[in-house]
């Protein structure tokens, strides 16, 4: 029982802050601090993956997510000219913003009620890397290799389309 | 005026003892180190360690203890490392190094370290002021984090996590966003070029520094730094110990060329090439920010090669008149001065050539690496 409140606590901590870094990658006038928030973010959510004992894909958001792609991001933004602060702070645009989230939170309220949400903990055998690796490469080859082929296809489409710019 | 060794006076000296707000901010910042490296390995120790009783598995003993092993062990040793390698590189260079301070200048770095705790800590007016403040902390937590997982012995490691050198590469990818910070933070061109040239060189070298990896993971069949160090015990014809640099020697030499492009330093310093940038991301800082971003290319120096001695060196294995803790730490030496020696007598190259390098020699190198290991191990076990 104690473990349970233990987690409930650590959950409720990390959806806060995630919570928090998500508004203020919206709200932040700078857009290299809306980068940062990214950031924050994607390192709470893989802090919500350890909790479900899945520290595979924990490790693997932190290193695609805040690693790559944040650093990529923030790459870019620094190639850039300072732009300082920016947004519309109009009440226009607050409405509509404001029309937006809840727009999609409706639309999220019928998926939430409707699933069947586990009441307790998986049990795990602690061999979660193990299955992920074994079931990757038996059961789930084909999906895995389409999959490798389609982000080999952008990656080559990228080259191409920057290489064409050079040129002309 | 009264003069001492290595040209402090003792006016100076006296200073030393008055102020404590440097004293207050190092403690502070000592404390943010034992407790984010002690909350990682307690966090990811429960899941390794279910469901046992000993003592040394106690999630919060281990974690704890492993969190102030490494503290000292880095903090010290990173102060240190830095008077090892002026006094190493002046003798390769023939000249002395320093003497000064203390026997064989053994209290240099502490000189040192007094002397830029005592620095005024500048914010620029036209800087982004909380960026600024937190881009040191944010660069170096990760570097840090990273011991949590490096096996000193089979006993002593933080966290017994399944997931070992991949939690140590995911934490280690965080590094370049507290480095992009330090270049846009402080508002200075060169700051920020510095920066993105550290950028790009983590981004060129971390994929074939995964890659190469990928050989001893395969053998071990497993992530854990511990069962890594396990797979490569026993020894070929009864001598040659079985550690993965004999075989996979070339995997050895991309991962050592990789880790050391990481780490920024001489070959590959042009992230804070003085003649070019004036020190890169960490120009515009001073004081103990600027210790802190200093400080990072040698934690980065022991992780490297504590890592590089996990994968391919055996880790804490050996013969038994020295203990597994005396070998690890052995080794660990033995690489960091072997780095030493190849930056003082090396140059640094161009950044066009550290490009060329990283994505059209190692990677396509370490894919190949792969490879074969792939096919050798296929036809073998």
């Amino acid at each position: 029982m104690k473990e349970v409140a233990a987690d409930l606590i650590v959950f409720f901590i990390l959806a806060l802050v995630s919570i928090f870094a998500a508004v203020m990658v919206m709200e932040a006038e700078d857009i290299f601090h809306a980068a940062l928030f990214l950031a924050l973010l994607f390192t709470v959510i893989s802090g919500v993956y350890i909790l479900l004992l899945a520290e595979f894909i924990a490790a693997i958001q932190l290193l695609v997510y805040g690693g790559a792609i944040v650093v990529l991001i923030l790459f870019a933004i620094v190639l850039t000219n300072r732009a300082g602060k920016v947004g519309d702070q109009s009440l226009k645009n607050l409405l509509m913003r404001t029309a937006a989230i809840i727009g999609f939170t409706a639309l999220l309220v019928q998926p939430i009620l409707k699933t069947p949400w586990p009441q307790r903990m998986i049990e795990t055998t602690g061999l979660n890397t193990y299955a992920v690796g074994y079931s990757l490469f038996t059961d789930y080859v084909i999906p895995f290799e389409v999959v490798s082929l389609a982000l080999l296809s952008a990656l080559i489409g990228a080259v191409y389309l920057s290489k064409r710019e050079v040129e002309a | 005026m009264t003069r001492v060794h290595g040209g402090l006076y003792a006016e100076d000296m006296e200073q030393l003892y008055h102020g404590p707000v440097p004293y207050v901010i190092l403690a502070a910042g000592a404390v943010i180190f034992v407790a984010a490296t002690a909350a990682v390995g307690i966090a990811l120790s429960f899941i390794g360690s279910l469901g046992s009783t000993s003592f040394w598995n106690n999630p919060w003993v281990r974690g704890i203890v492993g969190a102030v092993l490494w503290a000292v062990v880095v903090g010290g040793g990173g102060l240190y490392l830095t008077l090892v390698e002026r006094k190493f590189m002046a003798r390769v260079q023939v000249r002395y190094g320093p003497n000064r301070w203390g026997p064989y200048g053994l209290l240099q770095p502490i000189a040192d370290a007094l002397k830029l705790m005592r620095k005024e800590d500048i914010i620029p007016d036209a800087a982004d002021s909380l960026v600024m403040r937190l881009a040191p902390i944010i660069a170096f937590a990760p570097s840090f984090m990273l011991f949590a997982a490096v096996p000193w012995t089979a006993e002593y490691v933080a966290s017994k996590m399944d997931i070992g050198v991949l939690y140590i590469i995911a934490v280690t990818s965080l590094t370049p966003i507290g480095v992009l910070m330090a270049g846009w933070g402080p508002n200075n061109k060169y700051n920020l070029l510095g920066a993105m040239r550290f950028a790009a060189q983590e981004l060129a070298y971390e994929v074939p520094l995964i890659l190469a990896m990928i050989g001893p993971i395969a053998v071990a069949q497993s992530l854990n730094g511990v069962a890594i160090v396990e797979a490569q015990s026993g020894y070929w014809f009864g001598v040659i110990p079985r550690w993965n640099i004999f075989p996979q020697f070339f995997g050895a030499i991309i991962f050592f060329v990789a880790f050391m492009a990481e780490t920024g330093r001489i070959p590959f310093d042009i992230p804070d090439a003085e003649g070019e940038v004036v020190h890169g991301f960490s120009a515009e800082y001073s004081g103990m920010k600027f210790v802190m971003l200093l400080l990072l290319e040698y934690v980065h120096l022991i992780a490297g090669a504590a890592l590089f001695v996990v994968v391919y060196m055996g880790g804490y294995l050996g013969p038994a008149p020295l203990s597994q803790f005396a070998w690890f730490t052995l080794k660990l030496l033995f690489v960091i001065l072997v780095m030493m020696l190849i930056r003082a007598v090396w140059f640094r190259v161009r950044i066009d050539q550290i490009m060329d390098l990283g994505w059209k020699i190692l990677l396509p190198a370490a894919l190949i690496n792969v490879g074969v290991i792939g096919v050798v191990l296929a036809l073998t076990v």
